[in-house]
This record gives structure tokens, sequence and C-alpha cells, in this order.
């Protein structure tokens, strides 16, 4: 992603068509790419009224979306089982350590709450609120929700919701695993070896 | 000797890095256990060794080291803070491995057995391999090179990089991108959330390969001689292709089916809103793929 976000300006004028092409095409290239934008570009959709392709005399009443919800929840893909496991004393203290790393950016996307876990002399801090998985995933599920209310019977973004919602869903569980071994000490050697 | 001398020396000896030795009897181990909490782990397989041979920063302190059963164990305990800390371990080649590191980085060479990575905030590189591969950080690269055998890459928050890979492919991330180049394998699974998805690689007549994002480009290398069958998925994005198709044919809407060559291997292209690229390839340079990769986590000399 680019770490040069446009000014608000810009982006108002690249929506209303008021830039030169070359213009244009760049910063469609950057918004295409860059969360932050696409956020702000849709947030000047909204102010300025233009929005949206999104009609909202489309979207299905609140019950049609809580069928969609109810088809998509318990879907399991075989692709999701090959995931390295969190069996034995150093992939306890491993996933631990993940967890720390989960929740900070948990508490960093201003989802969860607590106290910041040690950062281990500034190696786990992540450039920034914006790179945050949880984050990522968040803006990705609102997007195919969106798409969702369009067209509810879509297969592909049915599996994409639910890929999306289980991916997350992970990143939590792994904030549980550490709060439920934060006070508990590594084993030694020998004691979680699998035989 | 002059105090001159003296003075020199001491300067000299502790400007020169140091590092202590221990080795090991291999016993019945099969396999080898390690942790460290922070800074380098590399353990090196060699043919030629019947023994485990630990050596680590100087001044670090002796790990706790256990054979129970077929596995030979080296834990470093949380009190090993520091980066600057590198700890190598030798071991037989046909050794399987279980590596682990909170913030460290962990590498593994010439081992020919399964392998196992694991760490939190350093980066993960295997180089090599002829057993199941699984690497996983969270906030660091995973790096993979050479392994004959399956792969498993995973990281959370940085790029995946897989490089002449023989075996079945899964590559995952949320931030960052993912690229493959130099694969044999009749199944690819590359995905990410946010950042650019390429590969470069065969299409096995009878293989299937999907790619997919939901912001970034994703990219398929492509040459004279593929032959696949290929369906698009996008909803916000777009599809770019610069190579003859056939059979483009448009599917419920937004979605799309296109034939390369003949049609004989199963590739998806997924992007929910970015641009989908179907390139030539220039296999001598590889130019369309080579950049946009994210090095964080990786030493000067392993980058890409």
């Amino acid at each position: 992603m680019s770490e040069d976000h446009p000014k608000s300006r810009k982006l108002a004028a690249w929506l209303d068509g008021e830039l030169p092409e070359r213009d244009r095409r760049e910063l469609t290239r950057h918004v295409e790419v860059c969360l932050r934008c696409r956020d702000e570009v849709r947030a000047l959709r909204r102010l300025s009224g233009t929005l949206d392709d999104l009609p909202e005399r489309a979207g299905p009443p609140e019950d049609a979306w809580a069928a969609v919800e109810a088809a998509i929840g318990g879907g399991s893909d075989a692709d999701e089982k090959d995931g390295v496991g969190w069996r034995s004393w150093a992939a306890g203290i491993t996933a631990t350590a993940a967890a720390a790393v989960v929740m900070w950016v948990y508490i960093g996307s201003g989802v969860g709450d607590g106290s910041t876990p040690r950062t281990g002399e500034g190696r786990f801090l992540p450039s920034g609120n914006d790179a945050s998985p949880i984050r990522t995933l968040d803006r990705a599920t609102a997007d195919i929700r969106e798409a969702l209310r369009r067209d509810p019977d879509d297969p592909y973004l049915r599996r994409y919701l639910a890929r999306t919602r289980r991916l997350r869903t992970e990143l939590e569980q792994e904030l549980r695993l550490e709060r439920a071994s934060r006070s508990t000490d590594p084993a030694p050697p020998g004691q979680g070896v699998r035989r | 000797m002059n105090a001159l001398t003296t003075v020199a020396l001491l300067v000299l000896q502790s400007a020169v890095p140091m590092a202590d030795t221990t080795s090991f009897a291999a016993g019945a181990a099969e396999k080898l256990r390690a942790h460290l909490p922070a800074g380098r782990l590399v353990i090196q397989g060699s043919s030629d060794a019947d023994s485990v041979r630990l050596i680590r920063s100087a001044g670090l302190s002796r790990p706790r080291t256990e054979t129970a059963g077929c596995v030979f164990e080296v834990f470093f305990g949380e009190d090993v803070a520091s980066d600057s800390v590198v700890v190598r371990i030798r071991v037989p080649s046909s050794w399987s491995v279980e590596a682990t590191g909170g913030a460290a980085d962990i590498g593994v060479d010439s081992v020919d057995a399964p392998i196992r990575a694991t760490t939190v905030g350093g980066a993960v590189r295997v180089n090599g391999g002829r057993g199941r591969v699984e690497a996983r950080s969270v906030e660091g690269t995973v790096l993979v090179r050479g392994a004959r055998g399956d792969v498993v890459a995973r990281s959370t928050n940085a790029g995946v990089r897989l490089e002449d890979i023989r075996g079945d492919v899964v590559a995952r991330t949320v931030n960052g991108a993912v690229t493959a180049r130099g694969i044999q394998s009749s199944s690819v699974d590359l995905s990410t959330y946010s950042g650019r998805v390429s590969y470069a690689g065969e299409l096995a007549p009878t293989g299937h390969y999907r790619l997919s994002n939901h912001t970034g480009r994703v990219v398929l290398g492509v040459t004279d001689a593929t032959s696949a069958s290929v369906t698009i998925r996008t909803v916000e994005g777009r599809l770019a292709t610069s190579v003859p198709v056939a059979d483009s044919t448009r599917v419920e809407g937004r979605y799309r089916r296109l034939r390369l060559g003949a049609g004989e291997a199963s590739v998806d292209l997924e992007s929910f809103a970015g641009t989908i690229e179907i390139v030539s390839v220039d296999w001598a340079t590889d130019r369309p793929l080579r950049d946009d990769f994210d090095t964080n986590g990786l030493s000067p000399e392993e980058r890409p």
C-alpha cells in the first residue's frame, strides 16, 4: 500500500471528474489498493450525497440478511485445515506471543480493551493502526456485506464472507488463548513432548 | 607486551563477535525442537553431522536441553531479549525440525525432513527441504525457497514469498504481498487481503490454481505454452490482459471465463476491488513479477 495518501480535496476532485487524465489514472490506481483512501472516498461520497451505486431501495429486508448470515455461518472450507497447529510447549509459547501481538493489534484497532502488552523493544509494533489485520478484515467484511446486500445469492460473495469471518475468528481465538495463558509460565523441555 | 599493546588487544577482542560452542550426542533423536525468544535462530542440516552442535552468542546463558524419546530439545528462556543474539544449531539433515521464536527471526537450511518454523515478531526463511514445510510469522516476512515438498506459508502482517518449490502450495497473509515464482505444483492457493498476489510458474494440465485478494493487483504470469481455463471473479475491480485469450465469456454479470491455449489447467483469479492481470512473462527476467515484495524482517543477504 502506498504511504503517500492524497488529500481529501484531491480525492473530491477525482470523484467529481475534475482531475487531468494522467492524475485521474494515478489516483484510480492508488484508490484501488489503498483501504484508507477507499474509506475516505466512501465518506466523501456520502457527504456529497452522490453515493451510491448501492441503492438503499434495492436492499433486501433485514430478515433476508439474517437468512444470508445463517446460510454462510457454519461453512468450513477444507483448505482452512492446513494451518499451523498450536500444540506442544514450544508452540504454546509462540501462541502466547502471537496472541500478545494480536491483542496489541486488536487493541490498536480500537476493538479490544485492556492494557497494552510488552512490545519487545518495539519490534512488535505495527506500522500504524491502518496496518491492523483486524481492521483490514473488518473493512473487507463491510465491503462484502455491502455487495451481498445487492446480490444476496452470490455464491462467491457468500464463500468469501465466510472465509473472512473465519479468519477474523482465528485471530480472536489467539487473543483468548493469550488471555488464558497470560499467567502461566512456559513448561520446561520434555513436559510437552509429543511421543 | 607493553601496556599499549595490551589495551589494543583488549579493544580488538571486544570488537570481534565471540561465540560459545557446545556439542551434544545425537543418541536416538530424529527431531530437533528449538525455541529462542528473540534474536536470530538458524538451524542448519548437515549430511555429515552425527551430533548436534550449538553455537550461541558469547555471554548467552546455556539453554536447557533434553532428549525425550526421539526429540532433542533446545530451549532458551524468556530472559533472552536482545535482537542481536544469534544461535546456530547444526543437526543431521535427516532430522525433522520444529523451531519457534517470540520475536526471533528463524532460518532453516538444508533439512531433508519436515520443517515447522513459527515466530511472531521476526521473519521466517526456509531454504531447501525435502519434507513438508510449515512456515508462519505474525508480523514478519515468510520466505520459502527450494523446497521439495508441500509448503504452507503464512504471515498476518507482512509478505510471503515462495521460490523454486516443487509441491503443493498454500500461502496466505492479511496485509502484505504474496509472491510465488518458479513453482512446479498441481495445487496452488495464494491469498491476501491487502496487497498484491502474483504467480509465475507451471500450470499443470490437471492442476488447480487460485489467486485471491481484496484490494491490490492479482497477477498471473503466462507464456505462449500456457494452457488454462481461467475464471475471473471481481466485484468492484477490473480485468486487464496483455495476452490473447479465447472464449471470453461473461458469466452471471461480474464473472468471466476465458481460455488460454487448450484450456487444461484450472485457474481462479479473484479480487474484490483490485485489478486482475494476465501478463506475458519473460522467464529470463521475470520482469513483470519481480518488484513489490515487502522485505520487512529479512536481512540484506536474504532479500530477493
